[in-house]
């Protein structure tokens, strides 16, 4: 760089530059547009969708964390036009108080109204720095992975008919990586994306065979006889997400999404002559007992109580 | 060990231990019907433990036996 802008802290590390955009705030949303989705079920699942106005370049959401107790994350971020934007927040456990977000973006996302303070170009034209706009300022972070089984153990019985069973206790997340990291704030803002996915399914099957002949004796029917046949595959979808705590971040699973598919099968036969029909099945789901993308992910830290 | 159940598949699991799809089924009779439960389920088994006995002792605690 022969012309320009350049600051640098003690550490020689940037702080504003011509060459780099610097993410400015953009709108805080205090509250969800709408809650998409909402049970205390399956360690409990809170689907909230934000909605950002006027808001011309790729949007950067910060979160707060207002439980101690459950996991956020960011899934989705959709473009509704050219400066409206929807941002996805997931979010486990069953608290009823919702995240803050903070929209930050690069200085060509909004305009400022005051007369006075420092902006800088880049050679384009276009701003890198506005120091009117409320420069977001990190004052932490960490890269966290999450580990590779949502729960530690998967057990208990669910029925095998007609999908009978609630998976809530079977499938909810329990398993998690901690990592130390400083959080000075007292009001702290955080930026993640979930990344990992992960997939968990049981199947419960079970026939009954009734005779209405007699025993053979050996352990079969002379006679009429039916078989009756059930299966139930129970499923959870899990995002990878995040927890606090005071000096730590948890690396743990939200659900996602959950449910069941079941068969029932029934045939006859008489005396060994099957009146009946036959049935069966193969191959595998392209997606099953799965977790997906464990690579490191970022999580950057900031002082939410500057921007409120 | 007697093994009351079926390994089914084994993968390795994001590096993390050993992913195992196993299957186990109890008959029973009651009255004249005879009936088959059948559960299929997925465990991931850390490296350090024993396939076997990890997989035994979720089935005790699932009491599905």
């Amino acid at each position: 760089m022969s012309n320009g802008f350049l600051a640098t802290n003690n550490n020689g590390q940037i702080l504003i530059s011509s060459d780099t955009r610097n993410l400015h705030l953009i709108s805080k949303l205090s509250s969800p547009t709408e809650i998409v989705y909402s049970t205390a079920d399956y360690g409990g699942i809170r689907i909230l969708r934000y909605r950002v106005s006027n808001c011309s370049a790729t949007p950067v959401p910060f979160f707060t964390m207002p439980s101690t107790s459950d996991y956020y994350g960011v899934t989705r971020i959709t473009s509704v036009n050219s400066s409206t934007w929807d941002i996805e927040v997931i979010k486990s456990g069953s608290a009823s108080s919702y995240p803050e977000v903070y929209i930050f973006a690069d200085p060509r996302a909004s305009t400022a109204t005051d007369a006075y303070g420092l902006k800088v170009f880049r050679d384009d034209g276009t701003p890198s720095f506005d120091s009117r706009l409320k420069p977001l300022a990190i004052t932490g972070g960490t890269f966290v992975s999450h580990p590779s089984n949502p729960k530690s153990s998967f057990s208990g019985s669910l029925s095998s008919q007609y999908c009978g069973s609630s998976g809530s206790t079977y499938f909810a997340p329990n398993n998690y990586n901690t990592y130390g990291v400083t959080i000075t704030p007292s009001k702290p803002m955080f930026s993640f994306s979930s990344l990992a996915q992960a997939e968990r399914e049981a199947t419960w099957s079970s026939s009954q065979e009734e005779c209405d002949g007699v025993p053979d004796g050996y352990g079969g029917c002379a006679g009429f006889k039916r078989v009756y046949t059930w299966t139930s595959t129970y499923w959870a979808f899990y995002r990878g997400a995040i927890k606090r705590g005071t000096n730590q971040i948890f690396a743990g699973w939200c659900t996602a999404a959950f449910g069941c598919r079941w068969t029932y099968q029934k045939d006859s036969s008489f005396i060994g002559i099957g009146t009946g029909g036959d049935s069966g099945s193969g191959g595998t789901w392209p997606y099953s007992n799965e977790t997906l993308n464990l690579s490191s992910a970022t999580v950057i830290i900031g002082d939410a109580s500057r921007y409120d | 060990m007697i093994k009351p159940f079926k390994i089914i598949a084994t993968r390795d699991d994001n590096g993390q231990g050993t992913g195992v799809v196993y299957s186990i089924e109890k008959i029973r009779r009651v009255d004249n019907k005879t009936i088959r439960e059948t559960l299929e389920a997925y465990a991931c088994v850390p490296y350090s433990e024993d396939i076997d006995e990890h997989i035994l002792k979720i089935i005790k605690e699932s009491n599905f036996l």
